[in-house]
């Protein structure tokens, strides 16, 4: 068996079945949300592969269901996109075969979204160097395959899909991601970035509405790093 | 609503640039940095920060279907669905579950 094929294997046979059918319900949510706002399906399976970032996908189609000029649509994808550069800069260090970056370091950082991100980085860096990009290449396939699958089924069933129901699905998201990212934590300072990050967010919100993920990520992230983090870092660098 | 192909493509390649130009940047910017070290732990824990942050948002100011759906209702189901979860000792499904049964008992409760 090759590296790859052993990759692939591992990630799908052990690889998180809740998440795949949470991110499954999620984009069949997404479908329901394009077909109410007049997207063609066309461009809705374009996102989901070619963005392949839910909560991105999600502003650029309100953007457009409220008819806004693409510049402002263009702010608003960015800023809702922020999150996917410390996301990256956390992963692809892992999953890098030596120093030099190789072209398919950017073909896997296209895939950086937060569950893809959560289930990485609960495995990636405790696997071997060779199975790292094959496992995390079997893991992408597998979640953009079904994130594909529910776009399609919800853009189709949204016409007979009771809105509650809908609304259920939506709420999958956040009740997954806030549970992906705890399941990895073991030590306060593992838990102290989401508690405050997700504390600071109201205040944001209500600050700066535009900047409040940026904010929250920066401010909370960097007072649960000095708070918890910091001495331990200065300590191991001394030692 | 739009109409032409052209402004249809200009939302498709901003949505592929605007997403990836991030992602692009993290390749570049994580060139020779160990994945250990301190300023990687900071980034981490911005990271964390910043995904909990965008699911407070997604609670407090849902979008689509949602947004027809009581405050009350989604931090009620948030509660139980990570109640469930901590007590199953973090089983996803068990915690998905009941935030879903949450949902549609306090839908059925508080907006009858």
């Amino acid at each position: 068996m090759t590296r790859t094929e052993a990759g692939f294997r591992m990630a799908f046979r052990d690889a998180a079945r809740a998440p795949a059918a949470v991110l499954c319900l999620s984009f069949v949510g997404f479908g329901v949300l394009c077909h109410g706002n007049g997207v063609s399906l066309a461009f809705a399976l374009y996102t989901t592969i070619f963005m392949y970032a839910l909560p991105g996908q999600v502003t650029l189609v309100d953007q457009i269901g409220r008819d806004m000029p693409l510049w402002t649509a263009a702010l608003a994808v960015s800023l809702t996109g922020v999150r996917l550069l410390p996301m990256t800069i956390a992963l692809v260090p892992y999953l890098r075969g030596g120093r030099e970056t190789r072209p398919v370091d950017y073909l896997a950082s296209h895939f950086v979204s937060v569950t893809l991100w959560i289930e990485s980085m609960r495995r990636v860096p405790f696997l071997p160097r060779g199975l790292r990009l094959p496992f995390y290449f079997g893991l992408t396939a597998m979640l953009v395959g079904v994130s594909t699958l529910g776009t399609v089924a919800g853009y189709l069933i949204a016409d007979r899909l009771p809105p509650i129901v809908a609304a259920s699905l939506i709420f999958l998201t956040p009740v997954y991601f806030f549970m992906g990212l705890s399941a990895n934590a073991r030590a306060a300072a593992d838990f102290a970035p989401i508690l405050i990050g997700f504390g600071m967010a109201p205040f944001f919100m209500w600050l700066t509405p535009s900047l409040d993920l940026v904010l929250s990520g920066l401010v909370g992230g960097t007072v649960s790093f000095l708070l918890f983090r910091r001495k331990s870092a200065s300590r191991a660098e001394k030692a | 609503m739009h109409d032409s192909v052209w402004i249809w493509l200009s939302f498709a390649i901003m949505g592929t640039a605007a997403s990836d130009i991030w992602r692009f940047a993290g390749v570049l910017l994580s060139r020779g940095v160990d994945p250990e070290s301190a300023v990687i732990l900071w980034v981490k824990d911005v990271s964390t920060a910043l995904v909990a942050a965008l699911i407070a948002r997604m609670l407090l100011s849902p979008t689509g279907a949602l947004a027809g759906v009581g405050d009350a209702v989604r931090f009620v189901a948030f509660g139980a669905g990570l109640v469930a979860f901590w007590l199953s000792g973090s089983r996803l499904a068990v915690g998905l579950l009941a935030a879903e049964a949450a949902f549609f008992a306090a839908h059925a409760l508080i907006e009858p």
